[in-house]
């Protein structure tokens, strides 16, 4: 090969390699955030166990009854998507309610919120907190939420 | 705690926060990326007798002083933003500016003053110090102003060559294409206005029989903007910038609503509109007609994708190499098919690979998206990133063959100044959206 020849041949072999290398990096960086992603998913789940809410009815969220929404130790209920339980419907505040366990209890407390939230049909007001059995009605705007809780009674 | 950050293996070496280290990815990803330009201007640059001509490289060394430059002020002021938005984005407009030299020396520094440009827009895109919400506050400012654009390129537009579409507008040697600027203008309308009533129309407001009924009233804005933006796109026979705007809109409603009621309410309507349009419009029965079968007209109507082909096929798996192919039979190669002319210089391996950073580009976008913290920063991010990569199946689709050919730009490697910068105004508002402070 002439000198023009080995080098045109070089540049093609160099910019396939750093082609492919770009494209392994990028491949690399993705699987190393999947990895990361499924390490810290667990840990979000894992307290208090197995509490959660389940849907009676939806309204018009696309949640259908019978859907079980766990619950972290604090959960705030609403529609905007950063809540913990994001419930689609136009009856649901923006930030509605928060679900939260701590003396060894679940509680919950309206937010401000416009429809307002009731506890076995018994409304709260704004800002007050209520003490919540397993098999306890919540009902959010108009949505009905079911909470249950299988280390409480 | 937020998820976002969790998952923070791009935030750093070891996943710590953003804001608290070098963005390393970034740096890694952008020398390959700055290697990939330069390597592929290597061959341009190659004296007969060896060795190498420096000042041929300059540009691409210029290209890539600026992309570096980015890079350090990304980690400055927006330590958050995706790394790999901006090394993707380097290595296409690299890959662009060598082809440029090769395809078509002519118009290269033109193309070089783009690029550094639509570098320079990134910057500013991702920098200034306005409030994202400026852009939803203004939305049918931007919808409007879109359509007068291309409103005035049909009565005073100029053509490219003597009697085709009058796509241009501007004076003097300075020229620009308004349906890019509409593209760009209807996401921003459509963030704003669909962020706006999401719950009316993911909320199914009548009910006939087992047919759930959207919400038209609702509609009717958003039906109108696009009706007069695709009518007169129609009107200009700008027919790829027509359809690739009604998939993003399609695209956008979507993601919004999550119902495909939608999705397949507008492929009934594409349908009829491409029946009519078949039956109306010359230009695409010529269109259907040389995708179905280019090698009934080889020389006349089908000869730009017949070359195109062939000029694929030439190029095998690795390719004929920078500088050894003969891409410039092709009409247009430099804008339309400029992916042929990749394609047999690099070959299948350089073709694929190409397309893997495409891929890598969108779904770095989309992922921007998917942890936006508020809907219309979701919205605004995933309408962005759904143009271009709508764009690029579009116009690969119509090179390859798989679907008819409509004449769009690929984002970052076609020549055409207006497409670079609006592509480039987009990724720098992913980039901006990524970084955000919880």
């Amino acid at each position: 090969m002439s000198p023009i020849e080995s080098q045109l041949f070089f540049a093609r072999a160099v910019l396939l390699m750093l082609l492919y290398g770009f494209v392994a990096a990028a491949g690399i960086l993705a699987w190393r955030e999947l990895r990361a992603a499924q390490r810290a998913a667990p840990a979000r789940a894992a307290e208090p166990p197995g509490a959660r809410l389940i849907v009676l009815s939806g309204g018009a969220s696309e949640r259908p009854p019978g859907t079980a929404l766990p619950l972290g130790t604090v959960a705030s209920v609403g529609r905007d998507i950063d809540n913990e339980v994001v419930i689609q419907d136009p009856t649901v505040s923006g930030r509605h309610a928060v679900f939260s366990f701590r003396e060894g209890a679940w509680w919950v407390e309206d937010l401000g919120s416009t429809n307002g939230t009731a506890v076995n049909g018994r409304r709260l007001t704004e800002r007050a907190q209520a003490l919540l059995r397993s098999g306890d009605v919540v009902q959010v705007g108009g949505v009905s939420l079911r909470l249950v809780a299988p280390t409480l009674p | 705690m937020t998820p976002a950050r969790v998952g923070g293996a791009l935030a750093g070496r070891s996943g710590r926060a953003a804001g608290s280290g070098w963005r390393w990815a970034e740096l890694g990803l952008l020398a390959l990326a700055a290697g990939v330009g330069i390597a592929a201007g290597l061959p341009g640059a190659a004296l007969p007798e060896g060795g190498l001509r420096l000042t041929a490289l300059a540009p691409a060394l210029a290209l890539v002083a600026a992309a570096f430059a980015i890079h350090v002020s990304l980690g400055w002021r927006r330590p958050g933003a995706d790394q790999r938005i901006l090394p993707c984005i380097v290595l296409l407009m690299g890959l662009g500016l060598a082809l440029s030299q090769r395809v078509a020396p002519a118009l290269a520094t033109r193309q070089w003053a783009w690029l550094m440009i639509g570098l320079a827009t990134l910057a500013v895109s991702t920098h200034l110090p306005y409030e994202l919400r400026v852009i939803q506050r203004y939305r049918y400012t931007w919808a409007i102003l879109g359509i007068v654009l291309v409103g005035v390129t049909l009565v005073a537009g100029r053509s490219a060559v003597p009697g085709g579409p009058r796509l241009w507008l501007g004076a003097g040697g300075l020229t620009f294409q308004p349906s890019e600027v509409l593209r760009l203008l209807l996401v921003f309308f459509m963030a704003g206005y669909l962020e706006d009533k999401r719950e009316i129309l993911s909320a199914a407001s009548l009910k006939l029989g087992p047919l759930r009924l959207m919400p038209l009233p609702y509609l009717a804005p958003l039906a109108a903007m696009m009706g007069v933006s695709l009518a007169l796109l129609t009107a200009q026979r700008d027919l790829g910038a027509g359809l690739l705007l009604f998939v993003i809109c399609l695209g956008m409603l979507y993601l919004v609503s999550g119902r495909s009621t939608y999705v397949l309410g507008g492929l009934a309507l594409f349908v009829c509109a491409a029946w009519l349009l078949h039956h109306e419009i010359a230009v695409v029965q010529t269109r259907v007609a040389i995708w179905l079968d280019p090698w009934s007209d080889p020389s006349g109507a089908g000869y730009q994708i017949v070359q195109g082909l062939m000029a694929i096929a030439e190029g095998g798996v690795i390719g004929a190499g920078i500088g050894q192919g003969l891409p410039t039979s092709i009409p247009a190669v430099h804008t339309d098919f400029i992916y042929a002319a990749l394609a047999e210089e690099t070959g299948l391996a350089g073709a694929a690979a190409v397309l893997m950073v495409y891929a890598t580009l969108f779904l770095a976008g989309f992922r921007v998206a998917v942890r936006a913290s508020t809907p219309f920063r979701q919205m605004l991010a995933a309408g962005l990133t759904l143009g271009l990569s709508v764009q690029t199946l579009i116009i690969l689709g119509g090179v390859l063959r798989l679907i008819p050919l409509t004449g769009v730009t690929l984002p970052f490697l076609s020549h055409g100044g207006t497409s670079i910068v609006t592509s480039a105004v987009a990724m720098g508002l992913v980039l901006r959206i990524g970084d955000e402070p919880r």
